[in-house]
């Protein structure tokens, strides 16, 4: 008697970077997968990527067009992209045309030449390009379910996994897309004037994998994913006991006020309006990390790092120093057309690399303008402030308060409770005629903190935070007024109450009242 | 030599191995349930039978049944596919068990190992 065991569980790395992780560890071996995507969606692209990392692995590709293209063309148009390795080819990928034998021979004269050109050339990759032909040619979408039914079922059998590209039914679900192992749908999304491409997995049979729309970018290197960071984050993940109570600022006055510094491993939000030092509070943050042997990290989006190391020294912080220890990292992005999920994977690896204690995000509103859904931006920072906890890593990113001046004063994000755990707010008031710099802790999580208002000195000898106002009061709404106390205006005399009318009704109504009807008689 | 048989109620695994015994040079013929396949070894008794477990109108167990009672088929070998666990189907008496999916190679193998490589062609 013979026995033949399971049939081990083999991955196929696509080479893809971001798609692997996305796929949960790559694409199944023997499995039959459809890429859908419109015409420059990358689908070619993505394809021959796999394709060449596969030939690199020692693999044997083949590479099948149902189109009437040339393969002149096509590798012509692969050759700009750094992958293309001109040694594979014809060795390990085969590029075949099958578009006269569809057109002469139907469907099973195409799986009968699939079926033998896979064993001929020991193929353990299979790239069928363009079945939109195939869709055509097909007399009926039964016939087209069963050749692809039946090119599921041989691949499967000879171990071969397929790709299969087609621009077909990006919109709605046909059969066929449920009859394949995984669907990955590429498209190109339009918000405003700006197209972001994005890619999604619709289903992915026996195996976990990211759901959403995951940011991609097609470059001289080909396809780069960029995964979700809300779904690589483990909500569920406990921070451990941390060897670091408090992280302090260094700035004389202002870690009095925090009993230390904010808590290791929390974040904090530094909310003021332009010009009111949150940028040099961040870089003082870094810098007395580094002090203390923490290396630090400044994501900047405004200033590039010498106009940082410039204004920096401005007031006594010199920061090339500890840039060239390393103990200071510095990675600038002009806050153009940024893709967030590329941010939240470069801040996801910083704060996943274990090298970084401190992180200095300057600011808030980049990532809300490299978001094409706002909405989202909420639970981006949700899912870094986690990640933050759980590495016992202390973020500080700044929020740009709606006004410098006047009573009100707006936060310009929602849930705030989600996306930090400490609140620093600092505002420019003005007081005797000059402007003066304050800074206040409206919030800090589960810790004592000083709740008064300090003034925020920035001299050319570094911040520091003085003692309370005490000669203001109402600084709050950015018009202080002092506490000299105001004559107090002489009582007016109160009329008599008008009969019918209650006692406790305004003598002189500031505006006059709707709905009141006339009075009889007046 | 006579035919392989393929006994599988699923169309796809059946044209799928017929075509590559076909390609290997063996002959074959197919069945989609178990009634249809005594009815084709009693046409031509096979040189081995590739036979599902799951199957409607006759069972993968059943054909078996039939097959010990019939001396012209006893000996046939037979090869049991399934995705079941294997406690289900290993005590039948086969000549060999195919846990699903399986790859082409170890059917080859195990169709070579029973009855030897395909005939020559004229």
């Amino acid at each position: 008697m013979t026995a033949g065991g399971p049939r081990e569980e083999q991955r196929v790395s696509t080479g893809i970077p971001g798609l692997d992780t996305v796929l949960c560890g790559g694409l199944r071996k023997g499995r039959m997968y459809m890429v859908l995507g419109l015409p420059g969606a990358g689908k070619t692209i993505l394809a021959n990527q796999i394709c060449f990392h596969q030939a690199a692995q020692g693999h044997r590709v083949l590479y099948l067009t149902l189109l009437a293209e040339s393969h002149t063309e096509l590798v012509s148009n692969l050759q700009t992209l750094s992958f293309f390795d001109p040694a594979c080819v014809p060795g390990k990928i085969s590029y075949l045309s099958a578009f006269t034998i569809l057109e002469q021979g139907g469907l099973e004269a195409l799986a009968d030449l699939v079926r033998k050109e896979i064993k001929a050339h020991k193929a353990s990759l299979l790239v069928l390009d363009g079945l939109l032909a195939a869709e055509e040619l097909a007399p009926s979408r039964q016939a087209l379910k069963k050749f692809i039914h039946g090119l599921q079922v041989v691949t499967g059998l000879i171990g071969c996994t397929t790709v299969v590209l087609t621009t077909g039914g990006t919109k709605g679900l046909r059969a066929e897309h449920t009859m394949v192992d995984g669907l990955l749908v590429l498209q190109q999304r339009t918000f405003g004037v700006r197209t972001l491409r994005e890619l999604s997995v619709r289903k992915f049979r026996g195996s976990a994998y990211k759901l959403g729309q995951h940011g991609f970018e097609i470059t001289g290197d080909g396809l780069t994913v960029y995964p979700r960071l809300e779904s690589m984050v483990d909500g569920n993940l406990v921070p451990g006991a941390g060897k670091r109570e408090r992280d302090a600022f260094g700035v004389q006055g202002l870690d009095a006020m925090l009993k230390g510094g904010v808590p290791a491993g929390s974040t904090t939000i530094l909310l003021g309006p332009p010009g009111s030092g949150k940028t040099l509070l961040g870089l003082a943050f870094l810098a007395e990390g580094a002090r203390q042997g923490e290396r630090g990290h400044y994501f900047a989006f405004y200033d590039a790092p010498e106009r940082m190391l410039a204004q920096a020294a401005g007031v006594g912080m010199h920061m090339q120093p500890l840039m060239e220890r390393g103990d200071l990292e510095v990675s600038f992005r002009p806050p153009t057309e940024n893709i967030l999920d590329k941010m939240g994977m470069e801040l996801l690896t910083t704060i996943r690399s274990g090298r970084v204690r401190r992180i200095f995000l300057d600011g808030y509103e980049a990532l809300l303008r490299s978001s094409t859904r706002q909405s989202r931006v909420a639970r981006f920072l949700a899912a870094l402030v986690n990640e933050c906890r759980v590495r016992e890593v202390t973020l500080i990113y700044t929020v740009e308060a709606s006004s410098a001046f006047g009573p009100e004063v707006k936060f310009p994000l929602k849930g705030i409770s989600m996306v930090a755990e400490n609140i620093l707010f600092l505002r420019m008031v003005e007081l005797h005629s000059g402007l003066r710099r304050f800074i206040a802790a409206l919030k800090v999580r589960n810790s004592a903190y000083d709740p008064a208002l300090r003034e925020l000195e920035i001299t050319g000898e570094g911040l520091a935070v003085g003692e309370p106002f005490a000669e203001g009061q109402m600084l709050m709404t950015g018009l202080a007024r002092t506490r000299t106390p105001e004559p107090t205006p002489l009582p007016k005399p109160r009329r008599k109450p008008r009969a019918n009318t209650s006692s406790s009704a305004r003598a002189t109504p500031a505006k006059p009242r709707r709905n009141v009807r006339k009075r009889r008689g007046s | 030599m006579g035919p392989v048989l393929i006994v599988d109620d699923e169309f796809g695994i059946v044209e799928a191995v017929r075509d590559l015994l076909s390609d290997e040079g063996y002959r074959t013929v197919t069945a989609l349930n178990g009634r249809e396949a005594l009815e084709r070894m009693a046409q031509e008794r096979p040189a081995m039978v590739l036979l599902d477990y799951m199957m409607p109108v006759l069972n993968g167990p059943g054909v078996l049944e039939s097959m010990q009672k019939d001396p012209v088929l006893r000996d046939v070998p037979v090869v049991m596919m399934s995705a079941s666990p294997p406690e289900f189907w290993q005590h039948l008496p086969c000549a060999g068990f195919l846990p699903k999916p399986f790859d082409i190679d170890q059917l080859l193998a195990m169709v070579h190992r029973i009855i030897g490589s395909p005939p020559l062609p004229h």
